[in-house]
């Protein structure tokens, strides 16, 4: 009995010795993962939940009596899509750069707008330690951006249309005289070849 | 003069006569003959001033044709003088003219001494202007062969730069359709760039259509995953390539400009030398004239020094002849003096005879 004890225990170190150990477990890091795209040049990240989709800027028309960054409406889907221009909305300018070829399509209740951009990058995947609440943003981009990543030298702000919504900067669309009511799609100038809309 | 003395001692002679007789026909009457005797013995001495008196009947007529004899004496005496004194007045005159004639051929001869040692010095003078002047067509010659020489440099460099004006204008050429092609990458790159960014949209849209399908979804993230990797990929190259066409670009636009600056440059370059050339060919026209000015010059220094040799020469005969002439004035002054002393000679022979009650002939041009 001793013995065949001995024996399974002699058997149970040699295996013991000679298998091969388990993986360690690898600790992912957690990440945040969303689209990288621009606004008035200025770099956001928005969750793709958010996001309904990105299309070309589809052919407008026009609505008289709103205001400048209303540039109007296209069709899409089926129904109508209200077009607004990023770079007037959150810029407070026309577009510096040429004329815009994507706009974010964004649902929310009661809440059904394209948002131009000024450049898309793609998906991106940051660090969660990265993020902080600390924006070096203004106006409405720090009104709609809940936080944002550090990426290096360069913070990208982390858009949230229900922070857009609440905000209250798209419940008057309405002409005011202060500012006119046109051009932010004619006064565009063309700008140089590898601009995208960030530089010029 | 011999006659002329001859002349004198007969009538010394005749006079001698003439009172020997009287003597001899007087006898007694030597009271009365007194005067004439005097007059007698005067006229011996050579006085022709004497007069005899005589208050004999006897000796009156002698003393009277004595007188007369006396008085024909002293006017041939005197008709001897006047040539004779002319003549020592010309004589004088004429040796005061050899005298003067003598001095100026003596200093013509000087001044032709100092004209030949002149001519002496300016020989040389003569001679090393006409070497000077052979080493100046020399150095001529040579300096229009070194323009010949700059304008055959010149017209190759004008050619090599009209060669280079083309091969630049074929390398403007060659830049700027380098520069269309740099712009056609350009434009590559951009729609390369514009593909990007739909593939970033579909890549997008993918994720976003994947998370809202949920669990159905998951292989779509899958693709939204290796679209976006491709996707980084497809950027990373697509900005090197546009960052590297930027710089190609860029230095293509400095290359051309460069290029333009050397065409510039160049151009610059053909017009120096155009000016290089017309400004030779004035210096080899200028050099040409110059070598003619000097050649003349020579001719005439050579001619100038045959001058000078011959004038030399010609100076040498006249000096000799002046020498001649010399020698010849001072024998002749030499004539001139025994011819003087003779007259002085005569003149003091002459002088015995007076003539008249002055105390000499001080003033008589015989007195030499």
């Amino acid at each position: 009995m001793s013995q065949a004890f001995s024996a399974l225990s002699d058997l149970q170190s040699r295996y013991a010795h000679a298998a091969v150990a388990l993986p360690a477990a690898v600790v992912e890091e957690p990440t945040w993962r969303g689209a990288s795209i621009g606004i008035a040049g200025v770099p956001l990240v928005m969750a793709h939940r958010d996001m309904e989709t990105i299309i070309a800027l589809p052919p407008l028309t026009r609505i008289p009596g709103t205001r400048n960054w209303v540039l109007g409406v296209a069709a899409y889907q089926g129904g109508l899509l209200p077009i607004l221009c990023g770079d007037t909305l959150f810029g407070e300018r026309l577009a510096p750069g040429r004329r815009r070829e994507y706009c974010l399509v964004v649902r929310q209740p009661g809440f059904h707008v394209g948002l131009t951009l000024s450049h898309v990058h793609g998906n991106i995947a940051l660090p969660l330690a990265q993020r902080t609440a600390n924006m070096p943003l203004a106006g409405l981009f720090a009104d709609c951006c809940d936080g944002g990543f550090w990426q290096g030298e360069r913070f990208l702000g982390l858009l949230d249309c229900t922070l857009l919504t609440a905000s209250g900067a798209l419940a008057d669309t309405s002409a005011s005289p202060a500012a006119p009511v046109e051009d932010s799609l004619l006064r565009v100038k063309p700008s140089c070849s590898f601009c995208w809309g960030c530089c010029c | 003069m011999l006659v002329l003395l001859g002349v004198l001692l007969l009538a010394q002679a005749f006079t001698g006569y003439l009172l020997w007789r009287a003597r001899s026909s007087a006898g007694g009457e030597t009271g009365s003959a007194d005067g004439v005797l005097s007059a007698l013995r005067r006229l011996a001495d050579g006085d022709l001033t004497a007069t005899a008196n005589s208050s004999s009947p006897a000796t009156a007529v002698i003393a009277e044709e004595l007188n007369a004899a006396v008085a024909r004496q002293r006017e041939l005496v005197a008709d001897l003088r006047a040539p004779f004194e002319g003549l020592a007045t010309e004589l004088h005159r004429l040796g005061n003219s050899s005298r003067v004639h003598s001095e100026t051929s003596a200093d013509m001869g000087r001044q032709l001494e100092e004209v030949k040692s002149a001519l002496s010095r300016e020989a040389p003078t003569a001679e090393d202007l006409s070497g000077v002047s052979q080493q100046a067509q020399e150095a001529m010659g040579r300096h229009r062969q070194l323009v010949a020489r700059g304008q055959t440099l010149a017209t190759d460099m004008a050619r090599a730069s009209s060669d280079v004006r083309e091969s630049m204008q074929e390398t403007s050429k060659s830049a700027k359709r380098q520069g269309e092609l740099i712009q056609s990458v350009t434009t590559a790159a951009e729609y390369i760039q514009s593909l990007n960014t739909r593939i970033s949209v579909v890549a997008i849209n993918t994720r976003i259509e994947a998370e809202r399908a949920g669990e159905h979804g998951r292989p779509f993230l899958g693709i939204a995953e290796a679209i976006g990797d491709l996707l980084r990929e497809a950027e990373g190259e697509g900005r090197k390539i546009t960052s590297e066409v930027r710089m190609l670009q860029n230095l293509s636009a400095e290359n051309l400009n460069s290029l333009e600056h050397t065409v510039g440059a160049v151009v610059t370059i053909l017009d120096f030398v155009e000016r290089i050339d017309a400004a030779l060919e004035d210096l080899g026209h200028g050099a040409a004239r110059l070598l003619e000015q000097v050649d003349s010059l020579g001719n005439t220094t050579l001619q100038s020094a045959e001058a000078v040799r011959r004038l030399n020469g010609i100076l040498g005969e006249v000096r000799e002849q002046n020498r001649v002439l010399r020698e010849g004035a001072e024998a002749s002054q030499q004539s001139m003096a025994n011819l003087k002393q003779t007259l002085s000679t005569l003149g003091r022979n002459l002088a015995r005879l007076r003539v008249d009650n002055a105390s000499g002939d001080a003033g008589s041009a015989l007195n030499v």
